[in-house]
């Protein structure tokens, strides 16, 4: 389906407020503390180690 | 040959930009010296490409590695914020990221320009293969770490465990290089690794980005949002003579001039350099127009031979009952206002924190205890300070018609509706988290400006768009706004005096 350009405006402008309320409720659920605390050790399986 | 120069050209500027922002966004030189990693407050934001967060100079989080992480621990099933920040970026570049920011994408690019014979764009295949990233996708980071769970209802990042490649170029070679404690635990894991590396490094100087076509589901994720992102391609119908110039020219083998925003399309630009008519616009470079010539250039609304005398003279039009004049001396003064306040928000909004930022690599460890919302704060000041400055340059070149006072504050609106964004992210993140909260209230106390004097210029400028419609304003008023914004626009020097004085 051919989406007319005025209206991919609108569409970007929706995703974008959805993406920042999951963004929101993200945080407020607690994944940014399990992303630092993963991000802020070394992953041994990403560097290919046992 | 100015096309073949003109593709070289931008080919160089894309490979200039990938490279600085990979120095920008895996700086810690630290890490590389003592094979270590980066632990701030700063890598609980995903950087948009494929950066492993075991780089020793990454300063960010990996999206898939982060999905990963979120999707494998016990107490999560759906990872809001990863597929939230992802999808943010998604819509805003699409695979822009791919072309522009990924240091696996720089990394092909440069394996490509090595110069040997039997070099394709494509591999035997590509028509299915390039399917293969939606497969890996949905099997190894969602699948496979959704359902194989351990006994404690955890699971391995099965993606970076078993194909990533950058995580082994960024992260493993650069710390087992260094760190003698990880290179005792090297195992068959790493040789398979390394060995999916080295195959795809081969494959990079035949084949353009192999990984990016066939095997990256961080693209894969990034294409689906190419036909709706902010930054598109657009093809002017009428100019285009569909040669198929941008086909040859595109490393990705696309059809530009039928499908402008394939999936496949990593927004390199070399389809841009290299149509002959000019057909193909992306829509940021079409914005970037209006602006150049709504800040920049004449609007072509006064007649050449009238300029001069509208430069010089109050200017009266000759029909009855519209506008009166408004002297230029208040149109550069309000201007001027905007330039300097606007420029001191920026410096404190983004070149201090970038500069500390810098130094820190070499210094100290910084960002331990940053509020990650006042960093977003910062980043909406920063716009909201460069719509200031951009609409200063404007009032400045101002020609005493109503609708351009109109059109000036309507941007100084925006720039305030922005920046009270900003503030209300800010104070959401030092409610968050108390210990942060000088992380919020301090640049509170040396940014006033943005929030609280755009709206008494608003002000002023209303005053100037009631006289143009014939209506006297106080003289008084006038001056007293003046000083106020006046004091405002330099009020962070005042507060930064005072501080000093205090202590």
């Amino acid at each position: 389906m051919k989406i007319k350009e005025k209206n991919k405006k609108w569409i970007t402008v929706a995703v974008l407020a959805v993406a920042v309320c999951m963004i929101a409720a993200g945080i407020v659920n607690g994944e940014a503390n399990v992303v630092l605390t993963k991000a802020t050790s070394i992953c041994m399986q990403c560097i290919g180690l046992d | 040959m100015d096309r073949e120069n003109s593709i070289k050209k931008q080919s160089r500027i894309r490979l200039w930009f990938q490279a600085a922002w990979f120095v920008l966004t895996n700086g810690y030189v630290r890490g590389y010296t003592k094979g270590m990693i980066f632990n701030g407050n700063t890598k609980v934001i995903c950087l948009p490409g494929l950066n492993c967060y075991s780089c020793p100079g990454a300063l960010g989080s990996c999206p898939m590695g982060a999905l990963q992480a979120v999707l494998g621990n016990a107490s999560y099933r759906v990872s809001l914020y990863v597929f939230g920040m992802i999808s943010a970026m998604g819509v805003l570049f699409g695979r822009l990221i791919c072309g522009w920011m990924c240091p696996f994408g720089l990394f092909q690019d440069l394996m490509y320009r090595i110069k040997v014979k039997g070099k394709k764009k494509n591999m035997p295949g590509h028509r299915y293969l390039k399917y293969l990233r939606y497969v890996i996708l949905v099997v190894f980071p969602i699948l496979l770490v959704s359902l194989m769970l351990d006994v404690t209802g955890a699971s391995m990042p099965w993606f970076c465990e078993w194909i990533c490649p950058s995580g082994m170029l960024l992260g493993a070679i650069p710390l087992v290089a260094v760190n003698s404690g990880l290179r005792a635990a090297v195992g068959a894991r790493f040789f398979w690794k390394l060995f999916i590396l080295l195959a795809i490094t081969v494959l990079a100087i035949f084949y353009y980005r192999p990984f990016c076509k066939y095997l990256c589901p961080l693209g894969a994720i990034y294409g689906l949002f190419n036909p709706i992102s902010s930054y598109r391609l657009v093809i002017d119908k009428e100019k285009c003579v569909s040669c198929a110039t941008c086909q040859k020219a595109c490393g990705m083998d696309i059809r530009t001039f039928e499908t402008p925003n394939s999936p496949d399309c990593i927004r390199c630009g070399s389809c841009m350099a290299a149509c002959p008519t000019g057909a193909i616009e992306s829509t940021w470079g079409r914005m970037g127009q209006k602006i150049k010539s709504r800040c920049f250039r004449d609007d072509g609304d006064i007649l050449p031979a009238r300029k001069k005398e509208a430069e010089t003279t109050a200017y009266v039009p000759s029909d009855e009952g519209i506008a009166l004049s408004v002297s230029r001396g208040k149109a550069v003064f309000l201007g001027i206002l905007m330039l300097i306040a606007g420029t001191i928000s920026l410096i404190l909004s983004v070149l201090m924190p970038v500069v500390s930022n810098l130094s820190s690599h070499f210094l100290i460890d910084i960002y331990q205890n940053t509020n990650v919302a006042s960093v977003f704060m910062g980043i909406l000041w920063c716009v909201a300070s460069v719509i200031v400055i951009l609409t200063g340059v404007y009032t400045i070149r101002f020609r005493k018609l109503p609708e351009r006072l109109t059109s000036i504050n309507e941007k100084l609106r925006a720039a305030w509706i922005i920046a009270l964004i900003g503030v209300a992210i800010g104070a959401a993140g030092a409610v968050a988290n108390i210990k942060t909260l000088s992380s919020f209230f301090t640049p509170m106390l040396l940014n006033p400006f943005i929030y609280a004097c755009v709206p008494v210029l608003m002000l002023q400028v209303r005053m100037m768009c009631r006289e143009t419609e014939g209506k006297k304003c106080s003289r008084g008023l006038w001056v007293i706004m003046s000083i106020v914004n006046i004091l405002l626009a330099l009020s962070t020097l005042l507060v930064l005096i005072i501080l000093n004085l205090g202590s």
